[in-house]
């Protein structure tokens, strides 16, 4: 009983939070409704009605009936049976209309206005409402994210679209699509969601906790988030972190960034391509893949397979690339027999790097590499060389008895192809100090080859043409520094490729006017030589060579 | 967008009218068509709705039956009560030409207003909205979490028997809008509309000249507009958050049953046609709120046991009784599936 009385109080302090001058009015309505209009049968009705309300609310046997149905915590809401505004509109009619002066008439009713602001509050004025940019009435972000997130998910064949996000979107992105599912929601702000994993993801994103991101990455792919949905202000650091651990750039709006779980579909993509369907059946020749990398950056990563199931890689891309590049060994076989490194540059070898110093490494064969000198690359250098990924690759590679150096002039077979160097980093002369110590090797079949430059630049074009001009000629061609700069023109002429590989994204593509990027003028000049091109935009890309 | 929005306006409210002349006599104002086939309509949809919750019916489905059931009851009322159409449109629009009136306009005008420039969120749209997008998108009705939009392991038993996302959604796919918009954008002007008529239809049980229910009107449009002492008053409520449930709960549906217990609460029995319609505002109350199940018996039961001890009324009572039969039955129901 006790306990019923102290909620019934509680539930009058909660609905009137201590101003009882809403009550005293209603009060004295009804009384004056009573009083002055007690010729109507209605007024009494309403007056008696009232009465019989308040017994109801405040008498312990049925507040206990009605709590139980309804709940203790919102038994407030038996003030709504009372019609209070109405009753007090019609008190204050009944009295206005004594006066008979039509203008003295109105001019208190202006009055009782005035009184009725002066002693209320409004939720306009009180700042309750925000200015609307759409129909939908929530914030412009929610509306350009989510349709971002749609478009890109029909761009990718991502039928799952489950999203990760910070506490600004969890209002909201159901609200307006409901094909959008979510990891977290309003339950986990209130602490009612009891899934384990769920309210970790929780804390994690909203910063309530530390964040071990590899943890944090293995968990967002344990519950299947497919997006993740950031605000910068506060989570720039998961941010660079997520684009660390294979998670994709798709785009910005205002403070928000989202990423797409860049492993996503990443076996179904390669099995899908119509070259690797058909290799597949046809079991001939060498199928040849190029990959974009998860960054949203410029990188490389090529793979080379046969019918025997034999599994070579050139380069890898950045650390963030390296779940998928394991992916992609994983959908191969598993095993990498020969691994080529062009160049210790972050772009081509920190995935490497990074499968390399992981403890779930797959087994490599043979490493193949350019030699760089220790000592002069330490001197040549520049900040922009990050020379920490070269000594990263000695430290991963030291202990291997299965790392060899490629040299100009040497000749390999790898499971059938021939393997020709032309260039490396002993034959460098002059230029760039990592990227014209690139490896330039051409791999060739029985009827067709492929010309790799890695990033080797227009200072070693003349030399390679001297050496090798009459073997440059190749059916596909990997183009020097992503196609930004690299070899001459004059080169490239030579090669005269039928599809040149551009290892950029489309921002490298089509740069924006005022960059000095060249790659539009290799893109032409590959235009005029009749070559189909492949790059980041269509990636993965690929081709056979017989 | 904004024709999508004028017509659906035009188009409930007509419809609702419509459906009202089920109830109509010859001294029906057209507001009480207007609100009382509003909440009928309401009402048929928790039958529907529950029916097709229960068999996991597609949404299509529901909306299809509702549709079809709303605007054959729209043209039973329509061909039983043609006659009083015109007359009823007629004093309607010729009676309001005072300064009240035309200052209620400008504060009803000024508050629907401000839900198309303005916006005000609430925590529950998280829910409620989302069951009403997530019922379009999936084709479903209460099987997935709105929250998440994982499938639910089982019914959520503390919404379900109050689907009023489903009307919303109702409303989103006949006239091709997202339920968003329809709560955000639409709803607010019936709702608010209906809430009016509501207190038009008190102030005419007191007030017979016009210059005075418009005066009562005017007043209660002022008072609601300055009555945000918390959230929780209706008044506040109507403004910050029209297109909720409970807001049509506490704004239209709960005065509606005052101001039917108001006009028919002296009789000795209520008529077929008035015990219906009374039922159809009990159903209409439990379908736009879990709230309105047991608050709308608490106040049919209050307004019984008023008109009993005024009138000693038993048959009044049994039958007032017997319109409380859906909110015991969901109160039931809610007990076993909980």
């Amino acid at each position: 009983m006790k306990e019923i009385v102290t909620n019934i109080i509680k539930s009058i302090d909660k609905y009137f939070e201590g101003n009882y001058l809403p009550v005293v009015v209603f009060v004295v309505s009804l009384l004056a409704m009573f009083w002055l209009m007690k010729k109507k049968k209605e007024s009494k009705e309403v007056v008696l009605y009232s009465i019989i309300l308040t017994v109801v609310i405040l008498c312990p046997i049925t507040a206990k009936i009605i709590m139980f149905g309804i709940g203790k915590s919102v038994y407030w809401r038996m003030f709504w049976l009372y019609p209070a505004v109405p009753v007090v509109a019609v008190i204050l009619t009944h009295m206005i209309q004594k006066i008979a002066n039509k203008y003295a008439r109105f001019a208190v009713v202006c009055l009782c206005c005035i009184v009725i602001a002066l002693c209320g509050n409004s939720a306009i004025a009180r700042d309750e409402f925000s200015r609307a940019t759409n129909f939908e009435k929530v914030p412009e972000y929610v509306v350009a994210v989510c349709d971002m997130i749609n478009e890109d998910a029909k761009e990718q064949g991502i039928e799952n679209k489950k999203l990760a996000t910070c506490a600004d979107f969890l209002m909201y992105v159901r609200q307006y699509d409901g094909t959008l599912q979510m990891e977290n929601s309003r339950e986990n702000i209130r602490g009612y969601d009891d899934r384990e994993y769920a309210n970790l993801v929780f804390r994690c994103i909203c910063g309530s906790e530390p964040v071990d991101y590899d943890a944090f990455a293995w968990l967002l792919r344990e519950e299947k988030c497919s997006y993740v949905v950031l605000n910068l202000e506060f989570q720039e650091e998961m941010s660079d972190a997520l684009l660390d651990r294979g998670f994709t750039p798709v785009g910005y709006y205002d403070k928000f960034i989202v990423y797409r779980d860049g492993l996503l579909n990443a076996k179904e993509n390669i099995e899908k391509n119509e070259t690797v369907v058909k290799f597949s059946k046809e079991k001939s020749g060498y199928l040849i893949g190029q990959y974009s990398s998860l960054t949203g950056d410029q990188a490389s990563f090529y793979t080379i397979t046969d019918a025997q199931n034999h599994l070579i890689l050139i380069d890898g891309g950045w650390d963030g690339d390296a779940e998928y590049v394991r992916k992609v060994i994983e959908y191969f076989g598993g095993k990498v027999d020969a691994w080529i490194i062009t160049h210790p540059h972050f772009d081509h070898v920190r995935a490497f790097n990074k499968l390399l110093a992981s403890a779930d490494c797959p087994q490599i064969d043979a490493i193949y590499a350019s030699e760089f000198d220790y000592d002069t690359y330490k001197e040549e250098a520049k900040k922009w060389d990050h020379f920490e990924d070269f000594e990263n690759f000695i430290a991963v590679t030291k202990d291997r008895d299965n790392l060899y150096y490629l040299h100009e002039g040497d000749e390999i077979d790898l499971f059938g192809l021939k393997v020709d160097v032309y260039h490396d980093y002993t034959s460098k002369d002059g230029g760039d100090a990592a990227n014209d110590g690139s490896l330039v090797f051409e791999i060739s079949g029985n009827e067709q080859s492929m010309l790799f430059c890695a990033d080797t630049g227009e200072a070693q074009s003349e030399t390679i043409i001297e050496n090798y001009g009459e073997k440059l000629s190749a059916d596909y061609l990997q183009l020097g520094h992503h196609g930004n700069g690299g070899l001459n023109e004059k080169f490239y002429r030579m090669v005269s490729p039928k599809v040149a590989f551009f290892d950029a994204p489309e921002w490298l593509m089509n740069p924006e006017q005022g960059t000095n990027y060249t790659t539009p003028e290799n893109i032409a000049l590959m235009e005029e030589l009749g070559a189909k091109i492949y790059s980041f935009d269509s990636a993965p890309n690929f081709v056979v060579l017989k | 967008m904004i024709l999508k929005l004028i017509v659906a306006c035009v188009a409930i409210l007509i419809v609702s009218c419509l459906v009202g002349l089920n109830f109509s006599k010859e001294n029906t104002t057209l507001g009480e068509a207007v609100a009382y086939g509003f909440a009928s309509i309401l009402g048929g949809m928790e039958v529907i709705a529950l029916i097709c919750i229960y068999f996991k019916t597609t949404f299509t489905m529901f909306w299809a039956v509702s549709l079809f059931l709303c605007l054959l009851s729209a043209l039973y009322g329509t061909l039983r009560n043609h006659p009083l159409i015109l007359p009823m449109v007629k004093k309607s629009i010729s009676s309001h030409r005072d300064i009240y009136f035309l200052g209620f306009l400008v504060l009803l005008f000024g508050q629907m207003m401000i839900w198309q420039i303005g916006y005000h969120s609430d925590e529950d749209d998280a829910f409620y909205v989302a069951a009403a997008t997530t019922a379009i998108d999936t084709n479903t009705m209460f099987e997935y979490d709105a929250y998440t939009g994982e499938a639910y392991e089982e019914l959520p038993a503390r919404y379900v028997l109050s689907p009023f996302p489903m009307f919303t959604a109702f409303v989103g796919k006949s006239f091709g809008l997202r339920p968003i918009v329809v709560a955000h954008t639409l709803f607010p002007v019936i709702v608010l509309l209906m809430a009016y008529i509501s207190v038009w239809l008190f102030a005419g049980v007191f007030f017979k000249k016009e210059e005075e229910r418009h005066m009562v009107l005017f007043l209660a449009s002022v008072l609601n507009i300055f009555s945000y002492y918390t959230a929780r008053y209706v008044g506040a409520r109507l403004i910050l958050r029209p297109w909720q449930g409970k807001t049509i709960l506490a704004s239209v549906i709960l005065p509606l049953v005052l101001y039917f217990m108001l006009t028919y609460g002296r009789q000795k029995v209520l008529k077929f046609q008035e015990w219906l319609l009374l039922f159809m505002l009990m159903l209409g109350a439990s379908f736009v709120s879990s709230m309105g199940i047991a608050l709308s018996a608490v106040m049919l039961g209050c307004l019984l046991l008023t008109y009993f001890i005024l009138n000693k009324n038993v048959v009044l009572l049994l039958q007032g009784v017997a319109c409380c039969l859906p909110a015991g039955a969901l109160s039931i129901i809610y007990v076993l599936i909980r």
